[in-house]
């Protein structure tokens, strides 16, 4: 048995843990917050969510630990057309530090970062429908 | 830059590529919607020349190589962080991986062999607008032809 340590300050909240864990130990609850919810001890000999986790939030050692899961909570900000939530604050300062200035696909510049990948199909659709549409 | 095209006028929104795409790959990786009743929209990755999926990996899984964007799937640990960061929504997770269109890897694609308008096709984006250009304009000269009888 190993513990399972997260490094809040670290986490950004995306699925990558979640993902790669062959036994589907972590969870991930979805609402206007984003439940990250770990077990904070792991049968299992191997540290592939610790290799998976891009930002090395999640340690694995052999100290005893304190408490039987791990919550983390991530508010999930709206999409500004649907309002459902879809990306972590700090998933979305990534995003905005990787992706540049200038790569926009209108005057309003990086917004369409705001919208959720659903939202972004269908303006993509109505700007190509826009072509062939007299309205 | 090969990509696959699509002409608008001539997509039926059969969905036929939606299931020649599910077959090869598991899941579609190209989405039909008719829009406004009228217009029936086949969208799959737009193959970006500055592609904000690989720029944002961190894992390099999805990668720029050149003019294309090669996917090394043993990389990828499903952060999901390319789904949020394209900018017209068509990169999916599937069993913990990144999934976008990759036009089967350079065969000729399913969805474009198996499209039975002739709607898709996969080539040098200025020979697919040559030839719907062509098209567009056969078809308004029969048009006229008819007015004039």
């Amino acid at each position: 048995m190993r513990s399972l340590f997260v490094d809040e300050k670290r986490c950004i909240g995306c699925l990558a843990c979640k993902e790669s864990c062959p036994e589907g130990k972590i969870h991930i609850k979805d609402d206007d917050v984003r439940e990250i919810i770990f077990p904070s001890t792991c049968g299992n000999d191997c540290a592939i969510c610790e290799e998976a986790c891009p930002e090395k939030a999640i340690s694995l050692g052999d100290e005893k630990p304190r408490e039987p899961e791990i919550t983390l909570r991530f508010h999930l900000i709206p999409c500004e057309d649907c309002l459902r939530g879809f990306i972590t604050e700090p998933m979305l300062e990534r995003l905005e530090a990787r992706i540049p200035r200038d790569l926009q696909i209108d005057s309003n510049g990086l917004s369409w970062l705001r919208f959720c990948p659903r939202c972004r199909r269908a303006l993509e659709r109505e700007r190509m429908a826009a072509s062939l549409l007299w309205e | 830059m090969r990509s696959i095209y699509v002409d608008l006028t001539r997509c039926l929104g059969c969905r036929a590529c939606e299931v020649a795409c599910g077959r090869i790959h598991g899941k579609s990786r190209i989405s039909v919607a008719i829009l406004r009743d009228r217009i029936s929209m086949p969208l799959a990755c737009r193959q970006c020349q500055r592609a904000t999926c690989a720029m944002v990996c961190p894992t390099e899984a999805l990668v720029q190589e050149g003019e294309g964007i090669t996917f090394f799937p043993e990389r990828c640990n499903g952060c999901g962080l390319c789904l949020l960061a394209c900018p017209f929504g068509l990169v999916n997770l599937w069993a913990g991986k990144a999934e976008r269109c990759d036009h089967c890897m350079e065969k000729s694609p399913a969805c474009v062999a198996t499209c039975p308008s002739g709607a898709l096709a996969f080539g040098e984006e200025m020979a697919f607008a040559k030839a719907a250009r062509t098209r567009a304009v056969l078809r308004a000269s029969r048009a006229i032809e008819g007015v004039r009888r």
